[in-house]
């Protein structure tokens, strides 16, 4: 039984805020020892919203990288430097994640063909957008060889829930380039998803 | 596609998405002069761009995942205990309702599933359940929606299964049929003699509400969920923690208070509900909105009389 809410050990968190600064000044082993220790934290936060109910409509993913940082840095007021480079870390461990999940689920329902994550639009009509998240992640890492920043953009959006505004901190770009990055990139990913569904 | 050339369609993409569709074939002529090959790319985006629409990739995947897992869209032509569920008809503070029927063909007659909404306590909301379910099962009354059974899901969720009833909440329905104070007074007092018969039968509604109220297309209007906010209610628990599922804008003192519930809790609640029908408005001043001004409202503001408020001739 795991027991939610409670703050992660003050040993790890002290570890987890020193690993982002020598991170963010160049230290590239850092990175590896802070991974295994975001992964940890955001799958099993993860794991909980996905067995258990929903607690609302709440767009949860936002919600889950910011309560991952603040259980792991322990950090109520964050130090906005490492606030964004976690982010970074969060969005692709979490994309990780989530594809395995899809992945998983698949192997699980062998022969019922793709696992489609579904939306409910906010009418509740029969309308549905499904997302294909394998095919998603397969597409992503074409639309990252043609443009890196964009790729960035929608794994820190899509996948790790950021905002707009976020993700211009993450990247370190202004806002209406994310919006712009987004929005063309949701067009091609629109249509690589569309052209590997027919096939 | 190499970089450079996708550079070239984004950018292309981007300043076509901002013109508007009358100025575009002419602003994609000048813009892929001789090149009809970066013109199909972008006229075919564009088209992706709109088929996307506004929710492509919006919510984020962890959102759509959990959806996925335990949202409605994953109850639908699964079984609950003996039902099919057919779709999902409704969503409240209390937890989804669908439309269902037996699946083994015993009856052909379809049901509304209440699930109970996860987060509340449910080994007792369980126990108050078998409980209540047989009084609850023994109110036959023609405008008292029936309940006829319940359980538990396979993945451990609270269910009651109820008559489907299809109507229209009765302060709607009086307004969209622009009924006469006499006419509406009339479909109250039948309201009336439901709540009269369950408290006869010592049963309190507790949740007294206009979205409780349905009026068919016959013009019956039927109670639901009487009784339900007993079993849902964790005041009646030790845990005092949960979340009340008491609506507070027909509330009435003694549940604001969390003083003992008697019937005339349901008849204060039905007054509120009269006072609406009568006068479009609420009897609380308005703008009192957060829970603790309308507690307040509730126990100590002395409502106008209904005749001196009514907005509009009737």
């Amino acid at each position: 039984m795991e027991i939610w809410g409670s703050a992660v050990q003050g040993n790890s968190s002290t570890q987890v805020t020193q690993l982002l600064g020598r991170w963010r000044s160049g230290d590239r082993e850092a990175l590896d020892a802070l991974v295994p220790l975001v992964y940890d934290e955001l799958k099993r936060i993860a794991q909980r919203y996905l067995r258990n109910e929903r607690p609302g409509h709440t767009l949860q993913s936002t919600a889950l990288v910011h309560e991952a940082y603040v259980r792991l840095t322990n950090q109520q007021l964050p130090q906005w430097q490492n606030r964004a480079h976690f982010f970074a870390v969060a969005a692709q461990l979490m994309r990780q994640i989530l594809v395995d999940h899809a992945r998983a689920h698949r192997a699980d329902k062998r022969g019922g063909g793709a696992c489609k994550l579904t939306l409910e639009d906010a009418e509740q009509s029969v309308r549905q957008v499904d997302v294909d998240v394998v095919a998603l992640d397969d597409a992503l890492k074409t639309l990252s060889t043609m443009d890196p920043q964009q790729g960035k953009v929608v794994e820190l959006k899509f996948f790790g829930g950021l905002s707009i505004e976020d993700t211009a901190e993450v990247l370190g770009i202004s806002s209406s380039t994310v919006k712009r990055d987004w929005i063309t990139a949701r067009a091609w990913l629109h249509r690589e998803l569309d052209r590997s569904a027919t096939l | 596609m190499n970089p450079e050339r996708w550079q070239q369609v984004r950018e292309a993409l981007d300043r076509a998405i901002a013109v508007s569709d009358e100025e575009r074939p002419g602003f994609l002529d000048r813009l892929c002069s001789g090149d009809s090959e970066l013109r199909a790319e972008v006229e075919s985006l564009l088209h992706s761009h709109e088929d996307a629409g506004t929710e492509f990739l919006q919510k984020p995947a962890l959102d759509l995942a959990s959806d996925a897992a335990h949202g409605s869209k994953a109850r639908i032509g699964r079984r609950i205990g003996v039902y099919l569920v057919l779709e999902q008809i409704g969503e409240g503070g209390m937890g989804e309702v669908y439309r269902a029927v037996r699946a083994d063909g015993q009856y052909d007659k379809e049901v509304a599933i209440k699930l109970v909404r996860a987060g509340l306590d449910r080994s007792s909301v369980l126990e108050r359940f078998r409980h209540e379910r047989q009084v609850l099962a023994s109110l036959d009354h023609p405008n008292i929606a029936r309940l006829f059974d319940g359980g538990t899901t396979d993945d451990g969720i609270p269910y009651l299964v109820m008559e489907l009833i299809e109507g229209t909440p009765i302060d709607a329905y009086c307004d969209a049929h622009r009924l006469t104070v006499t006419e509406r007074l009339r479909l109250f007092l039948q309201v009336c003699s439901a709540v009269q018969y369950a408290h006869q039968r010592l049963v309190i509604h507790r949740d007294i509400k206009p979205g409780n109220i349905l009026v068919t297309k016959e013009g019956i209007p039927k109670l639901l969920d009487f009784g339900i906010a007993k079993i849902l209610d964790p005041a009646a628990t030790a845990s005092a923690t949960l979340i009340n599922p008491m609506t507070p804008e027909y509330a009435s003192p003694e549940q604001v208070r969390g003083e003992p519930i008697t019937t005339a809790t349901d008849v204060y609640s039905l007054g509120v509900v009269l006072y609406q029908l009568l006068t479009g408005r609420s009897p609380y001043p308005k703008d009192t909105r957060a829970p603790h001004e309308l507690a307040r409202a509730i126990c100590e503001h002395e409502p106008a009389r209904p005749s001196t408020v009514a907005s509009r001739p009737l």
